[in-house]
């Protein structure tokens, strides 16, 4: 853990992204049992109303057995992405794929970017992209940048994630969606903790006035 | 004796729509809808004896939707259901979730059905 904070102010950062991720998390698990819990209560009601001589609306019963189903599956994806998420603290330093950790980004933000009134989407040519990175910080950057495109910069109704490969071996990421581009965005998140992200991860902002995006340039491997 | 009538706002809408009927079986009519824009329509509608809000809607907390329909339905009752304890939960803070009373996720259908019952005074 001490190697993967590089100060303690980032350490309470850190827990606290941790923190929101996780209480996001239980708040969709939540709702999975919840409708689990009502589809199983109704399942218990129409079976006591058929106990005392009514009938049972078999296409209703098939409606609430798929419907648990569905919410198993869904549970299960919170899990699975539940216990990814947790294992990126384990290593500092690791090589990942852009498009699949993007991915991973947005089904775990997805409940707090829903709330926002925003869908975050990914668009992927299918090309791996591989860089070497900090997982964690990197997550954390993420999504500091979809709150800051959603907040400042206007994103409405969608916000698309684009990899795509930059030169040296690095990656542009590339947010669109956006309402207004500013000339700095680096700018933004100094005092926020940016400071310490931006050059841990080797990252480079900049704004794209004509496609109303943000680029994230991420190298190869950022220096250790 | 007219049933009485409940607005469920919550955006999951398997949930509600699973509950409204539960809560029709049970003799209350419910309505249920997954916006807060389409909650405030439905008092345009019709009258409510009570609205049952998650803490949490898109856009918008349960809370916040809660100030609004009083401007519409100054008469109705209100209950809240969340997923999770909200933050001064542990501290004793008088937060909204703290004022209010709020049902925890999964709810007791049981639980909800006094709970409506006692804060509209009726007991059909």
């Amino acid at each position: 853990m001490a190697e993967l904070f590089q100060t303690s102010a980032m350490e309470t950062e850190g827990l606290r992204f941790f923190g929101k991720m996780s209480a996001s998390i239980s708040h969709e698990l939540k709702n999975t049992i919840s409708i689990m819990n009502e589809s199983a209560g109704l399942l218990e009601d129409l079976s006591a109303i058929a106990e005392k001589g009514g009938t049972i609306d078999t296409a209703k019963v098939k409606r609430l057995s798929a419907t648990i189903k569905q919410q198993i599956k869904r549970t299960d994806d919170i899990i699975r992405n539940m216990n990814r998420f947790s294992h990126l603290v384990d290593e500092s330093f690791g090589q990942i794929e852009t498009a699949a950790f993007l991915r991973l980004v947005i089904e775990i933000t997805r409940r707090l970017t829903a709330s926002a009134g925003v869908t975050v989407t990914l668009e992927d040519n299918g090309k791996p992209l591989h860089i070497t990175t900090r997982p964690f910080y990197l997550h954390y950057f993420l999504w500091m940048l979809i709150q800051y495109c959603i907040n400042a910069a206007g994103a409405k109704g969608e916000l698309k994630l684009t990899p795509k490969p930059a030169g040296n071996g690095g990656v542009y990421i590339v947010f669109s969606g956006l309402e207004m581009v500013p000339d700095e965005p680096e700018q933004h998140f100094i005092g926020h903790g940016g400071e310490n992200l931006i050059p841990l991860l080797g990252a480079k902002i900049h704004g794209s006035v004509p496609e109303k995006a943000l680029h994230l340039f991420l190298p190869e491997t950022p220096e250790k | 004796m007219k049933p009485m009538q409940v607005l469920m706002v919550d955006d999951e809408e398997e949930l509600v729509v699973t509950l409204a009927e539960r809560l029709e079986l049970r003799g209350i009519n419910a309505d249920w809808v997954t916006t807060a824009e389409a909650a405030c329509e439905k008092l345009k509608e019709r009258k409510y004896d009570v609205a049952i809000l998650d803490v949490k809607l898109p856009r918008i907390s349960g809370f916040d939707l809660q100030r609004k329909m009083v401007q519409l339905a100054p008469e109705m009752n209100f209950i809240f259901m969340t997923g999770h304890g909200a933050p001064g939960g542990f501290t004793g803070k008088n937060t909204d979730a703290d004022l209010y009373d709020c049902l925890i996720k999964p709810v007791d259908i049981d639980v909800l059905v006094a709970k409506i019952r006692e804060i509209t005074g009726r007991s059909k």
